[in-house]
């Protein structure tokens, strides 16, 4: 294996790392938001909402992450276009799709989370005289997320791997890129070892950085 | 007794709770005027704790009243709004200490007793704590402001969760069991601190199998038997002349 050879295709790669990189971000902001919304709907007081969540994380943990990509990027992007008159790029769909599939799976990480907290949290919140909104926000979830955290850190780096399915539908992240790098010089190996070189690299980072999270933490349950 | 008014502070009226068709508690009424401290004991099961978590809407109830001051709340099925905000109400009203604690094991000492009254009632913080370092260092507690609840005694733990209510500044106080969870040797010093509260006009409702609590400090017993009031007296003649058959075989067992 050439160094210079190496050197020049990271090049070629790392505009393919950084769009895995935005697709990873912008996903983790849509999947995390969502997540709590559809942990906090499922655990509320109302049933019908509780179950239309339910039903919605069902699907999305139940059919694989290309169908819905598919579904999403050939399927509602154009019919998305002719109402609104908005082109959805790739990219969007792409980010669009892995947020709304990492939000059904972090949603039951947040909802497991959240129940784990003794209901005498809740009580002696609600015996204080708070909300149940407030005691949510100031006493439990607080606790929660930190029981969250390493399941986290496992998502996030699944996250990061699951973007690499995007090639598919013509982003050009770090797989589609290595492989265009792979048709140009016809080194496979060299090429897709080094892409799994850079993966590598992202999830450690993450993993990195979930137990840096972790031990922030200064108190114990 | 001095310091007692004459207006009841608490009142419950008709007080009936069940889950499914078992009925925990049945008709159950009574009241607690400003400054009294009441203990409620009997045998296990007979609905204690379930009626201290009636008062202070921790569980629901078809049918009865609860009264704290000007505040009414009545159970039901369905509880309307207006309802519920009563019940909120009457929560910052009425403290309440538990037998597992409680304590928000992701603040410090300080910041537990800080929460409420700093995000229910919106006080200033500097104010808030001022009153919290000072009701710490009133249960000797003084020091353990910056600790976290896992680093605490059992004893300790409890005293905090007394100040975290104490905090909110309330009228009256609910203790259901709170020495329950102890090891004997640390008793004591809740009880210690119970006492002083009772010494300084506090108004108590206390769930409790410590008989001599409830014989020398409290000023009136309830007993309860299978999810009713069977005897209420005078905390000292409640103990040499029972009424009940079941008083006075409860008394027996405890006592010997």
């Amino acid at each position: 294996m050439e160094l210079s050879f190496l050197i020049r295709e990271s090049g070629f790669l790392l505009h393919g790392m950084l769009i895995t990189t935005g697709l990873t971000l912008g996903a983790l902001g849509i999947g995390t938001l969502l997540a709590a919304l559809l942990a906090v709907l499922r655990l509320g007081g109302n049933k019908f909402i509780a179950h239309i969540a339910g039903g919605y994380v069902e699907f999305m943990r139940g059919t694989p992450l290309l169908v819905q990509l598919f579904i999403i990027y050939f399927g509602l992007s154009p019919f998305f276009a002719r109402v609104t008159a908005i082109e959805m790029t790739p990219l969007v769909a792409g980010i669009l799709g892995l947020g709304l599939n990492a939000g059904a799976y972090i949603s039951e990480i947040f909802r497991g989370a959240i129940q784990s907290i003794p209901a005498g949290q809740m009580e002696a919140a609600r015996s204080l005289g708070m909300s149940s909104a407030l005691a949510m926000r100031r006493i439990v979830w607080p606790q929660a997320l930190r029981h969250a955290v390493p399941a986290l850190g496992s998502s996030f780096a699944a996250l990061i791997k699951d973007t690499s399915l995007v090639m598919v539908i013509g982003v050009p992240e770090l797989l589609l890129a290595t492989k265009q790098r792979v048709s140009a010089t016809y080194e496979p190996m060299q090429l897709y070892l080094l892409a799994g070189m850079f993966y590598f690299a992202l999830t450690a980072l993450v993993t990195y950085a979930v137990r840096k999270w972790e031990n922030q933490y200064r108190w114990t349950v | 007794m001095d310091g007692i008014t004459d207006t009841p502070l608490l009142q419950v009226s008709g007080l009936t709770m069940q889950f499914g068709d078992n009925i925990v508690l049945e008709d159950v009424s009574f009241d607690v005027r400003g400054g009294e401290v009441v203990s409620v004991i009997g045998p296990s099961g007979a609905g204690k704790s379930t009626l201290l978590r009636c008062i202070n809407g921790l569980q629901p109830f078809r049918k009865g009243t609860i009264r704290v001051g000007d505040i009414e709340f009545h159970g039901g099925k369905r509880l309307s709004r207006e309802e519920q905000h009563r019940m909120n109400l009457i929560r910052r009203r009425v403290g309440m200490v538990f037998q597992h604690f409680n304590l928000f094991p992701h603040m410090t000492v300080l910041a537990n007793v800080m929460e409420a009254p700093i995000h229910v009632l919106d006080r200033p913080h500097k104010q808030v704590e001022a009153q919290a370092r000072e009701l710490l260092q009133r249960v000797g507690l003084e020091g353990y402001e910056d600790s976290f609840p896992i680093s605490l005694s059992g004893g300790q733990k409890q005293r905090v969760a007394i100040v975290r209510a104490l905090a909110m500044d309330p009228e009256i106080m609910l203790f259901d069991e709170v020495t329950s969870a102890l090891d004997p040797e640390l008793v004591g010093e809740v009880l210690g601190v119970m006492t002083d509260l009772a010494a300084k006009g506090m108004t108590m409702l206390v769930v409790t199998h410590e008989m001599g609590f409830a014989r020398e400090v409290s000023s009136r017993v309830l007993f309860m038997a299978d999810g009713g009031i069977l005897e209420q007296n005078d905390s000292a003649r409640f103990f040499s002349e029972p009424h009940t058959e079941r008083a006075k075989v409860f008394i027996e067992q405890v006592l010997h």
